[in-house]
């Protein structure tokens, strides 16, 4: 008797702390939930947020479709506006293999806290979602433009940020790293900046430079070259292209970058501080638009010098640029103080700001060219 | 563990409650109590009618009466039962010698009966019974009874002649490499199957009959210098409290000597090939042969023997520990595959790449019941169809498989009735289901309630399920040994033929808690290969 007791107690407190410590106890089915695949975020008209979402219709049976709709809805919060969702499509929407989010200007320039908070705080979305600024008026009309793939827009838009390795014309990173650098001193971030095109007719959409963000506000774009010179000094090239500016001999030269590797080395001097930005690049001679032997000889060291000299101008210049224009420290310079010069940096924290401003930067860039890919010489023309 | 003793839960026996304790009084006692009052008398023709009497009614029941030659008074009879005699022996080695030989010469002696039984029946198995009771077992039993007119004693000669079905292959347990030989129906030679394969004076043998009416013989064997006395006096003691009607498969006995009577996992085993038997009896387990039945049973029985197969010792070893590996996750797979599926797809769609969630978000596009209840109506369907084909005839289990796919797959799926994925898993999981078929009934009601608690609880349920399970396997022993004795271990010498199968070489010991005993198998290093 007393066993049985004993027994019926355990399974009565087994099946409650299970009912009680789970998340997930709604029973739902797959085909009930409408599948959201991206989210635009527009100022609203009427009340604070239009929010638009793309979502997957798919058609059943042997030959599957995926039919992609937006809908858009008003709201005075995200969370509002997304369940108002439900007025239009019936079905509660389903976030989790949502893979991006297009914020517009405007409402990057208020603050994107507003938005992303939602993201991080509810249990469905996740954080690494993409977290992308639209080039264009509004971020709705990203999301009804037209894909290239049978995909669905917002997963080839996932693609496209996912391969970005070997382009490097677009940072990439997602809203986990947005908050955590939030909470930092440097406190800024730059997100792909995405926008729409007229392509033969058709309105394709474009993953292209960067948007600067001060704290969560937007300041304002970079192109692609300059998203790419960024990206050296915050060491995160893993691949690309760099072609010469100039004609070197008469053709044109372009590499393909196997290995990138920056250091930088902070030298305090008193108060004085220079960034020592070491670009190593491991490349190879992948393309010459001419008939110039560029590898005889002396060629390759000349060829080297040539995108040394051109890379050291070009991040000068624009770090020149940033430091006068928006004055934020994109690059990571003061976080590598604070993991460096701890004692240095607690000295300057509080206006980091003007110290950026102010920073010398030397750059010194530093090319392999491995080799020319599978041709020697360059191709010869007959006279 | 340095305590391996066996230790016997007496409580678990199923029996023993609310019996009479009965364990002195055997069957032909009882049945003695019945005819107390007829006993043989001297005169043939009373012994006649006294047999004829009890038998009364039946006409298969066969008495011949001879007379000696040369000496008038010897009046016999014997006394048969039809069809179960070898005729041509019973002519030749009990009634012509009777009729042929000069009787007058014994006749000084004072026992006829005992020179008969000496000096002219030519027979190997005579004894002389006083008891009417031996007689009718005899009979019933097919042997021959003879009577001789003057003496209140019987003669039983054992000349029993009925058709038995040869040796062959078990459809069962089938192998592609290993002895072809099965067990038949009939005890004799399924022992002799045995012996032909162990041949020590350790080997043992006990006979007993088991039954009311079937008085079915039952054979316990055992290696005495290997076996648990323990686990075998609890053997006798639980066969001894049987009280049924008939035995007609070892199946009956299997259900009444279990331990966990109310578990879907059996607690003991059995085989119908004698390479697999011998190789339990030299491990220390106990065999009981049952009368009419192939299926040999085997004591103490653990859950890993599902896992292993006869030809994992005879094929390479790390094949062998390959197949067993993909049994033993067949089997898992198999009861958790649906209700995996299940929670994943209900609870947990996160869970999923994006492009597998589209597909089956695709396939679930106008299916009007839940994952859940299809899932209920698949694995009902499909078990009707097993049992259908098990119990169809031959000639028309065709035409079931063939309405089963289609209704089960094509025609479901067009009509809407159910999504292809939940088709498909409920294929997969039958599938694997008959890869080990011993534990078909665990398999079909855990699969059930595994998928129930993932339809309420998702993967937590199935967890939770598992762990359930789990804790109802370690409480079980059978005959006192942990049920999952084995499991546990890789490297240890208990777990050389679980989960892997060993190579011979190192599998010196036998396995721990069963033959306590007498460990050594073989003497280390001596196989060793270098």
């Amino acid at each position: 008797m007393k066993k049985t007791i004993k027994i019926a107690l355990l399974i009565l407190l087994i099946s409650l702390t299970s009912f009680f410590s789970v998340g997930c106890w709604n029973y739902r089915e797959i085909d009930e939930m409408a599948i959201v695949s991206g989210i635009a975020v527009d100022k609203g008209i009427n009340k604070k947020y239009l929010v638009t979402l793309e979502i997957v219709e798919l058609t059943g049976g042997t030959d599957i479709k995926q039919l992609p709709r937006t809908v858009s809805t008003e709201g005075d919060s995200m969370f509002d506006a997304v369940r108002n969702e439900i007025a239009f499509i019936g079905k509660k929407a389903y976030f989790s293999h949502a893979k991006l989010v297009i914020v517009s200007q405007e409402v990057a320039r208020e603050g994107i806290v507003k938005v992303i908070d939602w993201f991080s705080r509810d249990t469905e979305t996740r954080e690494n979602i993409y977290l992308l600024v639209s080039k264009n008026e509004t971020a709705k009309e990203i999301l009804e433009g037209k894909q290239i793939t049978n995909e669905v827009l917002s997963f080839q838009l996932d693609k496209m940020l996912q391969n970005q390795e070997s382009l490097e014309k677009a940072p990439s990173g997602d809203i986990r790293d947005f908050i955590n650098n939030l909470s930092t001193e440097w406190a800024c971030h730059v997100v792909p900046a995405i926008s729409i095109e007229n392509v033969n007719g058709e309105r394709r959409p474009e993953i292209m430079g960067a948007a600067i963000f001060r704290t969560d506000k937007f300041l304002g774009f970079l192109d692609a070259l300059d998203t790419q010179t960024m990206l050296f000094i915050q060491n995160k090239v893993r691949g690309g292209v760099i072609y010469s500016e100039e004609k070197i001999g008469d053709s044109y030269a372009i590499l393909e970058i196997f290995k990138s590797k920056t250091k930088i080395n902070p030298v305090i001097d008193v108060n004085n501080i220079t960034m020592e930005v070491n670009i190593n690049i491991t490349a190879a001679l992948d393309e010459v638009d001419g008939t110039a032997n560029l590898l005889e000889g002396e060629g390759p060291k000349k060829l080297e010098q040539y995108f040394e000299d051109m890379l050291n101008n070009r991040a000068a210049k624009f770090v020149k640029e940033i430091q006068t224009k928006y004055g934020t420290d994109i690059f990571g310079f003061g976080e590598k103080l604070y993991e460096d010069e701890s004692g240095f940096w607690k000295r300057i924290r509080n206006n980091w700001d003007e110290e950026f401003e102010n920073l010398k930067v030397k750059v010194n860039t530093n090319i392999k060219i491995k080799n020319s890919a599978q041709l020697a010489k360059s191709l010869e023309m007959g006279d | 563990m340095p305590g391996s003793m066996v230790i016997i839960k007496l409580g678990d026996c199923m029996f023993g409650k609310d019996k009479k304790k009965k364990s002195g009084i055997t069957n032909s006692e009882k049945s003695s109590n019945a005819n107390k009052t007829k006993e043989l008398g001297k005169s043939i023709e009373d012994n006649i009618d006294l047999v004829n009497s009890i038998f009364s009614n039946d006409e298969t029941l066969i008495v011949r009466r001879f007379q000696n030659k040369f000496l008038k008074t010897a009046k016999c009879c014997i006394f048969y039962f039809e069809g179960m005699i070898d005729y041509e022996v019973v002519n030749e080695s009990v009634i012509k010698p009777v009729l042929d030989n000069n009787l007058s010469q014994y006749i000084s002696d004072n026992n006829l009966l005992e020179e008969l039984q000496n000096k002219v029946l030519a027979n190997n198995y005579v004894r002389a019974k006083k008891n009417i009771n031996n007689v009718v077992d005899a009979l019933v039993r097919g042997e021959t009874v003879f009577f001789l007119d003057g003496y209140d004693e019987a003669l039983i000669i054992k000349i029993n002649g009925w058709k038995k079905r040869a040796v062959s292959e078990p459809e069962s347990e089938r192998v592609v490499r290993g002895p072809r030989e099965g067990f038949i129906e009939s005890v004799e030679t399924n022992l002799v199957l045995i012996r032909r394969r162990i041949k020590t004076p350790e080997f043992k043998t006990k006979f007993r009959e088991i039954g009311e009416r079937t008085r079915t013989k039952v054979c316990i064997c055992y290696i005495d210098d290997i076996v648990s006395k323990s686990i075998l006096s609890e053997l006798e003691r639980r066969l001894d409290e049987i009280n049924i009607d008939g035995i007609l498969d070892s199946g009956y006995i299997q259900e009444l000597i279990r331990d966990e009577p109310f578990s879907f996992f059996e607690t003991v085993g059995y085989s119908e090939r004698p390479d697999v038997v011998v190789s339990r009896l030299l491990e220390g387990r106990i065999a009981i042969i049952v009368d009419g039945s192939p299926a040999v049973l085997t004591v103490p029985f653990i859950l890993l023997e599902h896992a292993q197969s006869n030809e994992d010792y005879y094929n390479n070893y790390i094949l062998a520990t390959f197949n067993r590996l993909i049994r033993t996750t067949a089997t898992i797979s198999s009861m958790t595959i649906p209700a995996v599926y299940l929670a994943v797809v209900t609870y947990h769609q996160e869970m999923l790449p994006t492009p597998v969630l589209l597909s089956l978000s695709a396939s679930r596009q106008g299916v009007p019941f839940p994952t859940s209840l299809s899932f209920f109506i698949m694995l009902l369907i499909f078990d009707v169809l097993r049992e259908t084909g098990a119990r169809m005839p031959l000639s028309t289990g065709q035409a079931i498989n063939i309405v089963g796919a289609l209704v089960l797959g094509e025609a479901a799926i067009n009509a809407k009735l159910v999504s292809a994925p939940v088709v498909v898993i409920t294929a997969l999981s039958g599938i694997l289901t008959l890869l080990n078929s011993r534990l078909l009934t665990p398999i079909i009601f855990l699969r059930f309630f595994l998928l129930l608690a993932a339809s309420v609880l998702g993967l937590y349920g199935v967890i939770f399920g598992f762990m359930i399970i789990i804790l109802h396997l370690a409480s079980m022993r059978s005959f006192g040994v942990p049920y999952l004795l084995g499991v546990t271990r890789i490297m240890h010498h208990d777990g050389q033929d679980a989960w892997i199968r060993a190579p011979w070489w190192t599998m010196t010991l036998r396995p721990k808690i069963i033959a306590a005993r007498n460990l050594v198998r073989e003497t280390v290093g001596k196989n060793r290969r270098r």
